[in-house]
């Protein structure tokens, strides 16, 4: 009988297979008939010696698990395995095994399981996904140190053939020793996506899904088909269900090998014109999709999740090493860093923001941070002191008037020669350019072209103060449909004036990674995408099929058209 | 002795690569000193990992470190680094 699942999302695919099950090896059980036998326990230094010959052997085994980790997947992954070691050699946990074998009697397993439980409810105090996750490093540590004191292979499970792993849990330890070529998938009754079955399956490329409760009773080699990417898992599937998940399994994979084909290949048209496609970023955990993807550059790097959920404003030291780190890993890629923008509907304790009956036509933005000045004079200072790591340019939020651009270059400059009178870096080549978010920004976008280096086109903000609509409420949703003719008319307007001035224009909204609408911007002379570092191999390889003629004349047809959806469906015909 | 307070800027914490990376260099290039990690009431044994772990050193939180034996300006500084730096999970 089918039965239907839903767990963590832990690892994205499909895999359809038979089930193959680890048994947990149950140290409580063990531990219960080796109390009984405490009695009988060597003497304290007979039990230390076994303890320090099971040390040893943990270490031997330890290192070879992160030897072969670091081999297979890398440094990064091998790490949970040096801090296994880290904490075979741990005076506290050693300290506090050996104050109960040598003052409390008690044998080494009961020491050692005891030591782990101590150190385990420690944790559990701090609250905290992270610090928890290791609870799981500690058992497998007392696990392996309690099978080496009962001199127990606990060596590599053989799998016959490629099955769906199923677990109560799998230590990081007997995740790493699985044979690989046989695992299909994971699936298990507790975990999180942080723990350390759940990382692997992802640098593995395996689907995964963990916290699925307690298993029903599964018959051995029973088929089972797996979604990581939905975190749902159906046993003894029907035929048309299976046919369906096969279908999302061939996709999935036709989708990876787009990944792999396009993450590390120029952004080029099919004539060869080179566009930039770059990544949005929103937090410093972001970077590491960036890379995966291989995005250009970064083309958006909202820097408001330094400002939030703090009870004071983060130091120039804090931001300066906040930029230059990210900088520094895009490894002279040009990196686009939004100041602050924010407003009225976020709460910050120390900026004093003001009730506003319409904070998205309030002080927000670049106008706080011209109210603010100390503030934004900060901001601007880290981030003048970072431009020496890298490629940088600064982007600034919500410009509406020419004299805002001049009060903050006016800012910058003095800013700068502060800097270099006490003789701080700062790169000649850093970018300045301003958002077209307010229609004011289009209209007026020749004046502005001639005293910035770029524009960066926020298409939903853009949206949503051209048609005076609120994104946020559901019920104008259909003003924000896609990319409205209004909209695609200042964005032209834009285009045009960049291109006079000789600067060059991105767009950095949500329709920037849009597959059938972005050849549009490129048709427009837009030179730069910024979307979220997913989509980038999808749209590389869309905008190796398209040339810039075609694009071109896509978007004078698209400009003659009255709807958003008129837009999409002519999009959709003539590139699909 | 000596004693410096450091604020948290890792974005996640200072949890166990860092903590790790910490721990090791104590043990191995500071042998001879004492490393002390204090936050608000908690004073714990900056030379193990389990203790490291368990003091739950998150965003923006400030720590001291108290060093005490040969070489503790020079272990100040390296092991001070590892408070004041991003790292990279």
């Amino acid at each position: 009988m089918t039965v239907t699942l839903q767990g963590i999302p832990a690892s994205p695919g499909v895999a359809i297979g038979p089930v193959y099950i680890i048994e947990p090896t149950n140290v409580t059980q063990q531990l219960s008939s080796e109390r009984s036998e405490n009695s009988t326990a060597n003497s304290p230094e007979g039990e230390w010696q076994r303890l320090s010959q099971a040390l040893e052997q943990a270490k031997e085994q330890v290192t070879g698990l992160r030897d072969k980790t670091q081999a297979e997947l890398g440094p990064e992954k091998a790490e949970i395995f040096a801090s296994h070691l880290s904490i075979l050699r741990d005076p506290e946990f050693l300290a506090e095994i050996r104050k109960r074998i040598a003052d409390e009697h008690k044998n080494a397993i009961v020491a050692v399981k005891e030591a782990g439980d101590l150190f385990i409810g420690l944790l559990r105090q701090v609250q905290d996904e992270l610090f928890m996750g290791r609870i799981h490093d500690i058992e497998d540590i007392v696990h392996r140190l309690v099978q080496n004191l009962q001199g127990e292979a606990g060596g590599n499970l053989h799998i016959p053939q490629p099955s769906i792993v199923a677990a109560k849990d799998l230590t990081p330890s007997e995740t790493a020793s699985l044979d690989r070529t046989m695992v299909l998938a994971f699936i298990t009754e507790g975990g999180s996506a942080l723990s350390h079955s759940s990382i692997l399956a992802r640098s593995l490329g395996i689907p995964a899904v963990v916290g699925l409760g307690p298993l029903p009773v599964l018959r051995e080699g029973i088929s089972i088909i797996v979604d990581g990417t939905s975190g749902t898992v159906i046993i003894d599937p029907l035929p048309e269900i299976l046919a369906e998940y096969e279908q999302k399994r061939r996709a999935y994979i036709e989708e990876q090998s787009l990944v792999r084909d396009y993450a590390g290949k120029p952004s080029v048209t099919k004539d060869g014109v080179p566009i930039e496609i770059a990544a949005n970023i929103g937090s410093l955990q972001d970077l590491d999709g960036v890379l995966t993807n291989g995005a250009d550059g970064i083309g958006l790097f909202r820097t408001e999740f330094m400002f939030m959920d703090r009870p004071s404003m983060p130091s120039e030291d804090e931001q300066f090493e906040v930029y230059k780190f990210v900088l520094q890993r895009m490894k002279g890629k040009p990196v686009v860093i939004r100041t602050l923008d924010v407003g009225g509907d976020k709460q910050i304790p120390y900026i004093e923001l003001e009730q506003e009956a319409n904070p998205f036509l309030g002080v927000r933005a670049i106008r706080l941070c011209l109210q603010k000045e100390a503030l934004f004079r900060t901001q601007i200072r880290a981030l003048l002191r970072a431009s020496s790591f890298g490629s940088l340019r600064i982007l600034l939020p919500m410009i509406a008037t020419l004299d805002e651009l001049r009060q903050v270059k006016h800012i910058i400059t003095q800013e700068a020669t502060r800097l270099k009178e006490n003789n701080t870096p700062i790169s000649s080549s850093w970018e300045l350019g301003i958002m077209i978010e307010i229609p004011s920004a289009a209209l007026l976008a020749d004046h502005f072209a001639r005293e910035v280096d770029f524009f960066s086109v926020g298409t939903n903000d853009l949206t949503q103060y051209t048609m005076a609509a609120d994104r946020m409420n559901r019920s104008l949703a259909y003003l924000h449909q896609g990319l409205a003719p209004a909209v695609l008319h200042l964005i032209e307007m834009a285009a045009k004036s960049a291109k006079a001035h000789g600067i060059w224009i991105g767009v950095c909204g949500e329709l920037a990674g849009d597959p059938q609408l972005f050849p549009l911007f490129i048709g427009l002379g837009i030179t730069e995408l910024s979307m979220g570092s997913a989509s980038i191999p999808r749209i590389r390889s869309r905008l190796a099929h398209i040339t810039i003629d075609e694009a071109s004349r896509w978007a004078f047809q698209a400009r003659t058209l009255e709807s958003s959806e008129a837009i999409h469906t002519y999009m959709t015909g003539v590139f699909s | 002795m000596n004693r410096k307070t450091y604020t948290i800027i890792n974005p996640t914490g200072f949890h166990t690569r860092p903590a790790r990376l910490f721990v090791d260099t104590a043990n191995e290039q500071f042998p001879d000193c004492q490393v002390t990690v204090i936050k608000g009431d908690k004073v714990i044994n900056g030379k193990s990992l389990l203790h490291m772990l368990t003091l739950g050193v998150k965003y923006q939180e400030q720590v001291t470190l108290e060093i005490s034996g040969e070489a503790e300006d020079k272990a100040q500084e390296v092991l001070g680094a590892f408070f004041e730096a991003i790292h990279h999970e």
